[in-house]
């Protein structure tokens, strides 16, 4: 019986099911991310970043003399996270917490951060060619927080810098961004 | 083998290890040059260095290794003296195999003088230059079996090798005469062939292979050059090979009954399953001259092999991430134990019976939980020792160096601390025996002029005390005078003579910065680093230290530690509906002051009079912007805290609970938040940060 290949010249088969395997899987090429929601746009995030998704707990420990966009710590199975409200940190208007609010979390390095996102929508792929530069891009948040702009089963998808989100030198600046009292 | 491949790591682990072993014998040794024990163990120590740079692909380390090694061969076969000169120039031998290593961790450079002079030292003790001769040849005896080696050629050595082949070899087509004649080819050889496992001629297998060989092969080869022979067969065969052990020159009465070759002891033999014979016919080991230092034959093969096998306790490695996990892992299982309970109380409300049983059954529980939770801590405790132990060398050099008289006694070296605590101890602890070296202890002539003994004494002494480690470094030196540091403090505008300071206050103005009372800069203490480096170092250990002189008598250093970093004890206050922790060591007290005790002054803020005493109030409320319907101390409470020197009162509404808590930095996975230290989480599953006490005090 002849071998198989497929095109990624990954498989080799000897087996004439291979004719009813969905390949699609492994045709695709690119990133995956995950994608949510904050008010209207739909934001991507590479899912290697993404540690996890965690509803949003009944205790979250507020963090004397932090921003308001750091909402506090929660206890993740042991870890102490701290967790950002997205709708507050790109200014924009907030919301209730409700059953489907999302706390994303994500893992830079050792750094770990959880992110209020409204929903979460979907993993998707995705693809180089449908990736612009954010350069010439309006939107309602900084830009500096995006990497670029994809566009992915005809949804307009941001997609979010984390490494960025939580780079040392961003981290490090938070504590001046407060608005309450501040320990001198 | 590619570099990557190399067990650098595994290499670089060891070697640390092997030579602080191969200090501390050496230090052994130069008191008691005699023990063959520590003789053993430091060549040892040499010998599996060298193995292991062999490993690592470090030629040069390995050659010199190898040279050490050679030397150490004369000195353990007794050809060589040990004497003090030897030791001492091991121990400046250690110092470049440590720089080797230092290299390989990619920390420094190889001590490349050192190796030359070293070297050249080595040479003299080796021969060509003295009267030992041709030690292989020369130790010799006089043996019927044994091989005459041509006594010109300087450079044959004599090995053991014990060849096991798989029974299967014969079968697989196999051939042990194969490498028998391999052997025979690069020099002499003596084999004899073990028969032990022949079983009866009806049973015999003609295709197994029954014998087992010990072989003592002489040649002007080196092991290496042997290895690379023996290198296709230790796979699949149980091979061995060794430096033979020349044996007494004078052998009294021959013990083995079945080797002919009885000029050499085979290691690993005597109690080997697979060789009943030999084991049977073995006298018991009898030493009619138990003083004399040439051993018998019987002492040889009794004791000189089983040092080999050292003792010690089976140990694994295991990595510190690990073990937090393990911490962190159990840490949740006790916070989803409380959780447990609560639902349990809620069970009993509406059914008591099966409540009883959920609770009852928490209980048990509960208690191997906490079992765990302590066990885990125990994995995590290192003797302190491990860090006392480098200073016995610091001291050695130093007293040597500086022509003073040092004894350093050292006891409580198995107390156990946490491993995090331990190895930041070393740079404080490094410190004051310095300081206690440099300025406290005298030269010997002033001594005995004051009628002190000549050597003076620096004692490291490790206690539990307390649930904390106190860790004391004394020394009978000339100590210090309080009057000259007050004075010293004065002059440099770090405290007044209004200040009315106690004796034990004056003392401890030497750890504010910028205090020293010495200008002068040695090669061994004062670098400009000072005191408050010491208790800096000490207090971010969340540790404290203290210090006590008297003129002429000494100096003593208190070190107050926690037994871990992990856990500390803490102090759970509640500001507003904030639940927060202060480590229990910075509190001196806790009082709810009058309104009449709060002062307010003009330039310092508020104050709190506490039996005569002025200490800064500060309103964490205010400070950390949370509401709360308590806004006077009179109403709450104040909690009193010492960092360093300086006090301060800390307002809280009310303590809620004192007990251990796990730290959890925040600054690992987050960002270092000012007043804060860390947090915790408490009992019901809630966080708890921990106030960084400095900082609110500054």
């Amino acid at each position: 019986m002849p071998s198989k290949t497929t095109m990624a010249g990954h498989l080799s088969l000897f087996d004439d099911d291979l004719e009813e395997l969905d390949l699609s899987i492994i045709h695709r090429q690119g990133t995956q991310l995950i994608t949510f929601m904050l008010g209207q746009e739909k934001y991507g995030l590479k899912i290697l970043s993404v540690r996890e998704l965690v509803s949003y707990p009944e205790t979250i420990t507020r963090i004397p003399g932090m921003p308001a966009f750091i909402v506090g710590m929660i206890n993740l199975r042991g870890l102490v996270v701290p967790v950002m409200d997205l709708r507050i940190r790109f200014q924009m208007e907030s919301l209730d917490y409700n059953q489907f609010t999302v706390i994303v979390i994500v893992q830079v390095e050792n750094k770990l951060v959880g992110l209020i996102v409204d929903s979460v929508a979907d993993v998707v792929y995705l693809e180089e060619e449908t990736t612009q530069s954010s350069k010439d891009l309006t939107t309602s948040i900084d830009t500096k927080f995006i990497s670029g702009v994809a566009n992915i089963k005809d949804d307009m998808v941001i997609l979010l810098d984390a490494d960025y989100l939580l780079s040392e030198e961003e981290l490090q600046l938070i504590p001046q961004q407060s608005t309450g009292p501040q320990p001198t | 083998m590619t570099p990557d491949q190399l067990p650098t790591d595994e290499f670089i682990e060891e070697a640390g290890d092997l030579l602080q072993e191969l200090e501390s014998a050496l230090l052994q040794l130069e008191t008691t040059p005699q023990n063959s024990q520590l003789i053993d163990q430091v060549f040892r120590c040499v010998h599996t260095i060298k193995g292991g740079a062999g490993m690592v692909m470090q030629p040069e380390l390995a050659d010199y290794a190898h040279q050490l090694e050679s030397l150490l061969e004369r000195v353990r076969s007794g050809i060589l003296p040990c004497t003090v000169e030897l030791v001492s120039l091991l121990l400046e031998s250690l110092d470049c195999l440590n720089s080797f290593v230092a290299f390989v961790r990619g920390e420094g450079e190889v001590n490349v003088n050192l190796r030359a002079q070293t070297l050249e030292r080595l040479k003299e003790f080796l021969p060509g230059n003295g009267s030992s001769g041709r030690p292989t040849v020369q130790s010799e005896p006089v043996d019927q079996n044994e091989l005459k080696v041509s006594a010109s050629d300087q450079q044959t050595t004599a090995f053991l090798i014990t060849l096991k082949f798989d029974p299967q070899t014969l079968r697989n087509g196999g051939d042990p005469l194969i490498l028998l004649e391999q052997l025979s080819e690069i020099g002499e050889i003596v084999s004899i062939a073990h028969t032990g496992s022949l079983p009866g001629l009806e049973e015999i297998d003609p295709e197994t292979l029954y014998l087992w060989w010990s072989i003592k092969l002489v040649t002007g080869r080196t092991l290496d050059e042997i290895e690379e022979i023996l290198v296709f067969y230790r796979e699949h065969h149980e091979i061995d090979i060794e430096l033979a052990v020349p044996p007494p020159a004078e052998p009294t009465v021959a013990a083995s009954g079945e080797t002919t070759a009885s000029s050499f002891s085979l290691p690993d033999q005597q109690g080997d399953a697979s060789s009943p014979a030999s084991t049977e016919q073995l006298p018991a080991p009898v030493d009619p001259q138990p003083t004399a230092p040439s051993r018998t034959r019987a002492d040889v093969g009794a004791s000189m092999e089983e040092p080999d096998k050292p003792a010690a306790p089976q140990t694994i490695r295991v990595s510190v991430d690990r073990l937090d996990d393990l911490q962190n892992l159990v840490g949740e299982t006790v916070i989803n134990q409380s959780r447990l309970r609560r639902l349990g109380e809620q069970i009993m409300a509406t059914d008591e019976h099966l409540g009883d049983l959920v609770l009852q059954f928490l209980e048990d529980s509960e208690t191997s939980v906490r079992a765990l939770q302590d066990q885990i801590q125990q994995v995590r405790m290192v003797p302190v020792g491990s860090v006392f132990s480098p200073l016995k060398r610091i001291v050695r050099d130093y007293a040597v160096k500086e022509g003073k008289k040092i004894f350093l006694d050292i006891s409580g070296a198995d107390t156990e601390l946490d491993k995090t605590v331990t190895d930041q101890l070393y740079g404080p602890l490094l410190h004051l025996v310095r300081n206690a070296m440099d300025h406290g202890i005298e030269t010997p002539q002033v001594r005995i002029d004051q009628g002190k003994d000549s050597v003076g004494t620096i004692s490291l002494k490790a206690s539990h005390q307390e649930g904390f480690v106190i860790v004391e470094v004394t020394d009978d030196g000339k100590g210090l005078d309080p009057e000259i540091i007050l004075a010293t403090a004065i002059n440099k505008g770090l405290a007044t003579r209004e200040d009315e300071l106690s004796e034990h206050e004056i003392f401890q103005l030497v750890f504010r910065p910028g205090f020293t009372t010495t200008s002068e800069v040695t090669s061994v203490s004062g670098r400009g680093v000072g005191m408050d480096t010491v208790q800096r170092d000490i207090q971010a250990l969340l540790g404290n230290i203290e210090m006590h002189s008297t003129p002429g008598k000494g100096t003593i250093l208190q070190l107050k530690l926690p037994l871990t970093l992990a856990i500390i004890e803490g102090m759970i206050v509640r500001v507003g509906e904030q639940i927060f922790t202060l480590p229990l060591l910075s509190i001196i007290e806790a009082l709810r002051p009058s309104a009449e005790q709060v002062k307010r002054l003009k330039q310092k803020g508020e104050l709190v009079d506490i039996r005569g005493e002025f200490v800064p109030l500060v309103r964490l409320h205010e400070r950390l912007g949370i509401s709360t319907p308590i806004q006077e101390p009179s109403a709450g409470l104040v909690v009193v805290v010492q960092h360093g020197n300086r006090k301060h009162g800390l307002m809280v509404d009310e303590i809620v609970d004192q007990r251990p808590v796990v730290i959890k930095n925040l600054e690992d996975n987050f960002i270092q938040i000012p007043g804060l230290s860390g947090a915790t989480i408490l009992g019901d599953g809630a966080i708890s940060f921990i106030l960084d006490v400095p900082s609110l005090a500054a």
